[in-house]
Order: structure tokens, then C-alpha cells, then sequence
């Protein structure tokens, strides 16, 4: 088994999992910057943003996840006061894991390396790790996707 | 002959056009140029800067630019601007000369960041704690925060948009409904919540007088055309069991029947395998008639109504 790409606690998990499942109410897209550090180790996360937070006018406007410049700046004002680094992104579709056109077309940091999570069904069905699809951004609009086993692989939860 | 100067400066962001005599250069030009500094902005303390003099790439630019034999010079008292920029949590710092173009900046900044210049083409600088996106060819002096030489850029995307485009129609428009204000006080009431949706069947908790809840499973393809279901056990995952049905006294008829369709549609007018052939109960009970403005929350409307009257019958299993 090779190393994971993300290590987070089982609590921060579930948190996240149950405030996905609150913010889409099982209607709508909802999403969250995953914050933490990267180490030696990997992408180690500590905490979650979630997009409805930094970003309640297009939270309300929108089925799906936009994020404007301000609001986007905001989750980085958030960042610089708190020391924490984007390790990641999630965002919930209303069926499959796959990543869309848009997904592709816009990862949350551009960086390589950049780890985005995408939780079928709205997050309502109590998803593992397994569930999720994983996607790393490998630069230049390149994209690898890891699914079941390699999803759950990718994933350490501790 | 006068040829024109553009002078940028954190009083002038979008720029001052200043005339000057054709033959003016070095020191006398730069005194044209403070002199036709707006007085309340006057200081002794002010320094011209040509933007041609900020590195080889801006000099091509300079010099490239058909300005009419015009110059970009900078005003400000910062001989250098001491530049931040946050990026999801990381920040990269340099000093720039003040006439430095926020394009070179953002090019710098990507590079250091470590996004490869095609994917950096979307991106932009946002002034920290503003919504100032400055142009690519302002200066990086005309945004430095008031009485210092400091300035603080967030990288941001001007427009993210993440999302599954790939949704049907019809499944886009229960989800519409289903965040619109019919259904939404239902659920605010506690008369019914949304369970789970597996497109196209959408599972629907509906309680009941005694506060029993009934899953109710609906076929919405087609939507916002009429749905069809039935009552649901999501234990075992099948059609609810007759003896498992709630009753409704005479007023409502036969509505809950379980011979009907084998208990896999309810027999209303707002249901599409029930409406077939019973086109007459659009004139005998409009008030349960589908309305595909309102949708999935019509057809909840009359079953909580069955559901919560006098006459409703718990079942006995």
C-alpha cells in the first residue's frame, strides 16, 4: 500500500461529513477548504472551512459551489490568522465521485500536488473514505483520480 | 510639440495624464511631473520613477508601447514596496521597485507559489481585505497601504465554480423544488423531511398524527411532471408491507387502498400511474391536483393531510 495523500482524524471526518450533509439539506452542492499542514509526512488535516462560511451569498445563489474572488480571499485572510494551509478541498455532487468539466477546469489551488475530494449523494449516505473519489492536481489542467480501494488507500483517517 | 507622460501614483490609480514639452528629459521632466501633482498630494518627499526603469522586460515593454513618445512614471515617497502575496495559507515576500506592473508581480508570485504559468492564467491579485483587482499594467506602488510602503495581495481565482453540470434536467428541477419555499415549510414544520435521493427516486419522510413517519418513495423522471410512488420501508429496502399501511377514515376514499398497483402507487390525483384513467378527479378534487409550479410538495401536502386528520388510522403491526 503506497503512502496516503491526506491523514485526518476520524472526528474531523465525521464533523465534516455530517456539516457537507447539513449545508446541501440533500438539494445542493456544498463544499469545504480543508486546512491543516504539509509535512514530510504529507498532507496532515487539523480543521475545515466550510464554503458557506466564507461564501453565504453564492451558498444561498447557487445549486452548485462558486466561489468569487473576495470570498475566496476571505478563506485566505482565515488561513493567515489562523497558520493553517490549504491541504485540500471537498465538495459534494449529487450522484458519483467523478470529477465534472468544471471540477477539472478549476482546481480550488492551483499548486501540484493539490488534493480535491468529491462525496457522492450529497454526503448523505454516511460515506467512508471508500465512497469518495480523490482527485490530485497534477498541473497544467492534469488531473489523477482514485477511486474505491485507491480512494480508501489515499485517505488515512486516524 | 508635447508629448504625453502617464503618471501613476496611489492618488492616481488609474492614471493623470501630464503634457510636457517634447525635449524635456531626466531632471526637468521630473519636475514637470511633481509640479503637476495635485496640491493636496504635494510633498517634498515625492520620487519620480519611469516604469522603463524597473528591468529588462519592462524596458521592451517601454519601449514597445506606441504612447505617442510618451512616458509611465511613478510618483510616491516608497523607493521600494515591500510585497506580500497569500495563497491558500502560504505567503511569498519580495521587494519591488514602486513602478513594477502588478502583471510582473503576479507572474513572480506565481512562480514562486509553484503553479505552472498556464494554470496561474486565471488567477489574480486582489488587494488584502478589499475587493481592488487591480489591471495587469498598474503599478504596484499605487496600492501600498496608507503611510507605509507595504502591500498585502491575496491569489485568487476571479470565478471558481465547482459542480456536477452533468445533472439532468429533471433531477435539476427537484432539486430546485426542493429548495423552494412549499416544501421548505413543510420541512421547517416538521410535516416532512427529505431522506435520501437516488435519482430518479426520491425518499421522503412524512409524519404522521401520532408521529410516526412513513417513508414515502417517489419515481420523479420526467419532473416537474407528476411523480408516482408508494409507502417504503428503507430497513429491508422494499414496498411497506400492507398490514404496515396507515388508514384514512371515508373522507379521503380509497386513497390509501394497498390492492392498488400492489401498493406501489398511492391512489391520488396527483400521482401519475393513479391519475391514468381517472382523468375525472382533476374536476372532482382540484385542490389535489398536481401543480408542476409547486411540485413534489403538492403531492407531500396530501398525504401529511391523510395522514394527520381525525380519522387516521395507525397500523396495527
Amino acid at each position: 500500500m503506497s503512502r496516503p495523500l491526506l491523514e485526518m482524524p476520524r472526528a474531523i471526518y465525521d464533523a465534516l461529513i455530517t456539516d457537507l450533509a447539513r449545508s446541501g439539506r440533500g438539494v445542493k452542492e456544498s463544499g469545504a477548504f480543508l486546512l491543516g499542514h504539509t509535512g514530510p509526512a504529507g498532507r496532515v488535516v487539523s480543521d475545515y472551512l466550510m464554503y458557506d462560511l466564507v461564501a453565504p451569498d453564492s451558498s444561498q445563489k447557487y445549486a452548485y459551489v462558486v466561489l468569487t474572488g473576495e470570498e475566496m480571499a476571505r478563506a485566505w485572510q482565515h488561513c493567515y490568522a489562523t497558520g493553517l494551509e490549504v491541504v485540500g478541498d471537498v465538495h459534494t455532487h449529487p450522484m458519483g465521485p467523478m470529477q465534472s468539466d468544471t471540477d477539472r477546469a478549476h482546481p480550488i489551488v492551483a499548486v501540484p500536488g493539490h488534493v480535491a475530494l468529491i462525496v457522492p449523494h450529497f454526503a448523505l449516505r454516511d460515506p467512508e473514505p471508500v465512497d469518495l473519489g480523490v482527485h490530485v492536481f497534477e498541473g497544467t489542467n492534469d488531473w489523477r483520480s482514485l477511486f474505491y480501494q485507491a480512494a480508501q488507500d489515499a485517505i488515512r483517517l486516524t | 510639440m508635447h508629448k504625453r507622460i502617464i503618471v501613476q501614483a496611489a492618488f492616481a490609480k488609474d492614471g493623470l495624464i501630464v503634457k510636457v514639452a517634447e525635449d524635456l528629459v531626466a531632471e526637468p521632466l521630473n519636475a514637470a511631473v511633481l509640479a503637476a501633482v495635485p496640491s493636496e498630494h504635494a510633498s517634498a518627499e515625492l520620487l519620480v520613477f519611469d516604469e522603463a526603469d524597473d528591468d529588462p522586460e519592462t524596458r521592451q515593454f517601454a519601449e514597445d508601447e506606441q504612447l505617442q513618445h510618451g512616458r509611465v512614471v511613478h510618483v510616491t515617497h516608497c523607493r521600494q514596496v515591500e510585497v506580500v502575496v497569500r495563497y491558500a495559507g502560504r505567503k511569498v515576500e519580495r521587494r519591488f521597485a514602486p513602478a513594477t506592473r502588478v502583471g510582473r508581480v503576479k507572474r513572480w508570485a506565481a512562480h514562486a507559489l509553484g503553479i505552472n504559468p498556464s494554470d496561474a492564467n486565471e488567477l489574480l491579485l486582489q488587494v488584502a481585505g478589499t475587493s481592488i483587482q487591480p489591471t495587469r499594467d498598474q503599478h504596484v506602488g499605487n496600492f501600498v497601504e496608507h503611510g507605509t510602503c507595504n502591500v498585502v495581495f491575496d491569489l485568487v481565482r476571479s470565478y471558481t465554480v465547482n459542480g456536477d453540470a452533468s445533472v439532468p434536467t429533471d433531477h435539476t428541477k427537484l432539486l430546485e423544488h426542493l429548495d423552494q419555499a412549499p416544501f421548505l415549510m413543510g420541512e421547517m414544520n416538521g410535516r416532512w423531511r427529505l431522506r435520501d435521493i437516488s435519482w430518479p427516486i426520491a425518499f421522503i419522510d412524512i409524519r404522521a398524527r401520532d408521529h410516526r413517519e412513513y417513508t414515502l418513495r417517489l419515481q420523479c423522471d420526467g419532473y416537474p411532471g407528476m411523480p408516482t410512488g408508494a409507502f417504503w420501508d428503507p430497513d429491508s429496502g422494499s414496498w411497506l408491507p400492507a398490514q404496515r399501511w396507515p388508514r384514512a377514515g371515508a373522507r379521503f376514499g380509497a386513497a390509501l387502498r394497498t390492492d392498488w398497483q400492489g401498493g406501489t402507487a398511492l391512489y391520488i390525483p396527483c400521482d401519475r400511474t393513479s391519475i391514468a384513467g381517472h382523468e375525472a378527479w382533476l374536476q372532482l378534487h382540484p385542490a389535489w391536483t398536481w401543480d408542476p409550479n409547486i411540485g413534489i410538495a403538492r403531492y407531500l401536502q396530501v398525504v401529511w393531510t391523510m395522514l394527520n386528520g381525525e380519522d387516521y388510522v395507525a397500523p396495527a403491526a
